[in-house]
């Protein structure tokens, strides 16, 4: 019989995981519920559960859709807000006044009494989910789980999880082929690999919120912040330096790769915090290949595996076994899960 | 006090989060802070004494600090709690909760100030233990309200019923997952569903097993969902019934320890006024530390010693450069302010308006001493954000802030970046000097920052200027700036003393620091010959 915690490698590692997904109604809610009742039935100590944006309802807020309920059992500590505790059938124990609002009233970290279904209250800053998962690790949480937003990364953040369950499916594509390509697009984005050893060695140690250029006489910051502008102190700098590297402390767009690629940038690694913060289309990332423009990361997201959906809202169905082959075909090295049928595919590379 | 765009120039935003209380509560209370009025100097004085008389205590007690950061840190925002408290119904137990919390705050600084009589004056007459015992049922206070421990026989019947209901339904579900595991050696998904191979010998058995029911079919795989069995759903009505008769019995508990709060709702607001107030007293205590700067007193003039802008002193200092503190003393009247471009002017005038600002709310102020004269309001005239906003050219958006800022009734500090530069310099320079003469004899105090030589020359007005950039060739800028980035670099080579000015003409600093900008030799060569045409030494 195959278990979820197995096919994840989850029985003791990750401390900290999120579930994102490829799309809205990817089958997230789906897999974070079956990932707390393998928990509960392995007899683990009862989790820490957050949300990133609004999850929990029962009907998608866009589509009108009916979603799975979050089933959670007693201990589990939440982040819910004041109204969605009265409308949550779990009963819950109220532990912390987090000073955080949401649409749904102040967010409360709380203990749940009695088993039920529960609404959780998104968060929508990155400073609160890091505030939330310190608070619940105190509280006594050893394994925290995230619900990610179905269009953010931000739950992805390194910083903030050990390891990401990647939740794709029919939602993402009329065909396995589609589906699978979307998808290892995704997973190459959050896959950005990790700048080398020497480069990290040279990043500042206190990190400024500014634009550094590494080059063979020091490093010099651009006065511009972000790069929303043209940045024309770079193009005078590129002209006087051969860059040995870019740190990127921000978000990297498509305009931001725009003026990189004007400033007359090639041959020369992009150093970001991390892949979430490079919010680009497969299309910007060839035209900075295309110039030896090299993403890379300060801190990798480790994707622990797919969970897989052959069902998308409106109709369609696409078969879970071609479907799983597919995704192993595009991506062999990620174990391949349908936590509905309990279709299990090991990587295979 | 400050227009939206003078408070955009000082970025205001900034400022007010400056202070750090630990409590919401307490963020809220210095978010709605406002400056005194000049007619409440007193009462301002008042307020920066309680302040140092603070400071003084936790100096005086090294253990005072570290007892009430905690404490603070636990308040949460009893602001919306004691607003839903006045609604008839029944309080939703978050409402309860913070009020607990609040309680429990007020009770824990109260100990913690026990040897502090000054400050524990100011505390509420009522320390709120009744209310405590009231939230606790006579058991021990805790920081967390928790309805389940109230003594209610109703509460702890209907509890229980709910519990027994759901464990039945749990039970059953369990038992028949644990059956279908067993029976068919399949793993039965959180969804309670179960899939088996095409051509596997258990697809018929499942077919004709009540418990099961088809969903899906293909030729891979056939998708089973368990059917609960009968009973589950009797029990899962009993469970409603249950949840519903808990929701109706908590409901009243909540009305019953509601009513005593409301009536004194009055003495729950004083609590909060005074444990939020003590967390923000706290946080500019804190804050008087981290800028190490100093509290404001009152005069008859802005003074200002040692003064820096934090915002500045912090980018330069992750740039390992030390920020320049700058002194300067504006009596009512018009203080003219000259010298380079890039040389600080502009940031004199912000320094001005930030320190006046800090001063007028009491708060610590980035300085060695700052004295100051409350004014009415702090106008900003000049910069070219407002006129992208208002549409107007610049010189319009100018002129416009001006005689906004002289219809206004009471004193102002008004700080004018370059007035005049906008238009003709021979009628720039006239408005510009009519303007500083006007202001000299109006009971404002005005800073003006200008470039105009004659307004220099011609003026009898106290006069500051910029000390300016070190003696630098050209190329050992463009080096500077090539290795540092043009900002660090001229932060590097500037001398931003006020100094009173010494008439000794127009300097070459403006063309030296285009030379920063790149600009061709050729242009900058010819400038400087027609500079020295103009202005033979």
């Amino acid at each position: 019989m195959t278990d979820l915690l197995d096919v994840f490698d989850l029985r003791h590692g990750a401390a900290r995981v999120a579930v994102v997904g490829v799309a809205k109604n990817a089958g997230k809610t789906t897999t974070l519920c079956a990932l707390l009742d393998a928990l509960d039935r392995a007899g683990s100590p009862p989790p820490g559960l957050l949300s990133v944006g609004v999850d929990g309802e029962r009907h998608d807020a866009f589509s009108g859709a009916a979603k799975p309920a979050i089933q959670v059992h007693a201990g589990t500590i939440c982040a819910t807000a004041e109204q969605a505790v009265g409308r949550s059938t779990a009963r819950l124990d109220l532990l912390e006044d987090t000073g955080i609002t949401t649409p749904m009233g102040r967010l409360f970290l709380a203990r749940v009494h009695l088993p039920g279904e529960l609404l959780l209250a998104g968060v929508r800053h990155r400073a609160d989910l890091h505030h939330l998962t310190a608070r619940m690790h105190a509280l006594g949480a050893s394994r925290i789980l995230i619900d990610g937003a179905f269009d953010r990364l931000i739950a992805a953040e390194p910083t903030l999880t050990d390891g990401v369950l990647l939740a794709t499916g029919a939602v993402a594509g009329s065909t396995p082929q589609e589906v699978a390509r979307c998808t290892r697009d995704l997973v190459d984005r959050m896959r950005l690999p990790a700048a080398t050893p020497a480069l990290v060695a040279r990043l500042p140690r206190d990190p400024e919120h500014r634009i550094l250029v590494l080059h063979d006489e020091g490093t010099t910051p651009l006065e511009a912040e972000t790069l929303l502008r043209p940045l024309p102190q770079l193009a005078h700098l590129l002209r006087q330096h051969r860059p040995d590297a870019i740190i990127v402390p921000g978000a990297l767009t498509p305009r931001g790769a725009d003026h990189l690629l004007a400033a007359g940038l090639r041959h020369t690694p992009l150093v970001l915090p991390d892949a979430t913060h490079a919010l680009l289309r497969p299309g910007d990332l060839r035209r900075l290949s295309r110039r030896g423009i090299e993403l890379t990361v300060q801190r990798t997201i480790r994707v622990l595996g797919l969970s897989l959906n052959p069902v998308a809202p409106g109709g369609v169905h696409l078969e879970s076994t071609p479907l799983a082959h597919a995704l192993q075909e595009a991506l062999p090295d990620l174990p391949i899960l349908d936590v509905r049928t309990g279709l299990h595919l090991p990587p295979t590379a | 006090m400050l227009d939206e765009h003078t408070a955009r120039q000082v970025d205001l935003a900034s400022l007010r989060r400056a202070p750090l209380p630990r409590s919401p509560a307490g963020q809220r209370l210095r978010d709605t802070a406002a400056p005194f009025a000049p007619d409440r100097h007193t009462q301002a004085h008042q307020r920066v004494e309680h302040l140092r008389a603070l400071e003084n205590a936790l100096l005086d007690d090294p253990a005072l600090e570290p007892a009430l950061e905690p404490v603070l840190q636990q308040l949460g925002d009893p602001r919306p709690a004691l607003d839903a408290l006045l609604d008839p119904g029944p309080p939703s137990e978050a409402t309860l909760f913070a009020i607990n919390a609040l309680l429990r705050a007020q009770l824990e600084v109260r100990h913690a100030l026990r040897n502090c009589p000054t400050l524990l004056r100011l505390a509420p007459e009522h320390d709120g233990r009744a209310w405590l015992d009231l939230l606790h049922a006579g058991a021990t206070h805790s920081w967390r309200f928790r309805l389940r421990d109230e003594h209610h026989p109703d509460l702890a019947h209907a509890r229980n019923q709910l519990r027994n209901a759901s464990r039945a339904r749990v039970d059953a579900l369990t038992a028949l997952r644990d059956d279908i595991e067993t029976d068919y050696a399949a793993r039965v998904s959180a969804q309670r569903q179960i899939a088996l191979p095409d051509g596997d010998p258990r697809v018929d058995q499942a077919l004709d097993d009540p418990r099961l029911e088809r969903l899906h079919a293909s030729r891979w795989e056939h998708l089973f969902s368990l059917v609960p069995p009968p009973e589950t759903r009797d029990l899962e009505r009993e469970e409603d019934v249950a949840r519903t008769r808990l929701a109706a019995v908590e409901a009243r508990v909540r009305l019953l320890l509601a009513d005593p709060l409301r009536r004194h709702h009055g003495d729950l607001e004083k609590a909060l006024a005074f444990t939020a107030g003590l967390d923000l007293d706290l946080a500019l205590v804190q804050l008087r530390r981290r800028w190490d700067g100093c509290w404001p007193s009152f005069g008859d003039q802005l003074r200002i010693r040692d003064g820096r802008l934090p915002a500045v002193e912090q980018r330069l200092s992750t740039q390992g450069i030390r920020i320049q503190p700058v002194s300067l003393t504006l009596p009512p009247g018009t203080t003219l302010l000259v010298g380079p471009n890039m040389g600080g002017k502009t940031q004199t005038l912000t320094l001005a308006a930030t320190l006046q600002w800090l001063g007028q709310m009491a708060w610590p102020t980035p300085a060695a001493q700052v004295e100051l004269r409350p004014v009415d309001r702090i106008a900003w005239v000049g910069g070219t954000t407002g006129s992208l906003r208002s549409g107007l050219s610049r010189f319009g958006a100018e002129m416009d802030a001006l005689a906004q800022a002289l219809r206004q009734p009471g004193t102002a500090l008004l700080l004018l970046d370059e007035p005049g530069s906008a238009t003709n310099p021979a009628e720039g320079a006239a408005l510009a000097r009519a303007i500083a003469d006007h202001l000299h004899h109006s009971p404002h105090t005005t800073l003006l920052a200008t470039h105009f030589p004659r307004l220099r020359s011609d003026q009898p007005l106290p006069t500051l200027r910029v000390a300016g950039l070190d003696a630098l060739e050209a190329d050992d800028l463009r080096a500077l700036v090539a290795r540092h980035g043009r900002e660090e670099a001229l932060q590097r080579i500037m001398d931003f003393t006020l100094l009173p000015e010494r008439g000794d003409g127009a300097g070459h600093d403006a063309l030296r620091i285009a030379a920063a900008f790149d600009l061709p030799d050729d242009l900058l060569r010819r400038a400087a010959e027609l500079l020295d045409d103009e202005n033979p030494r």
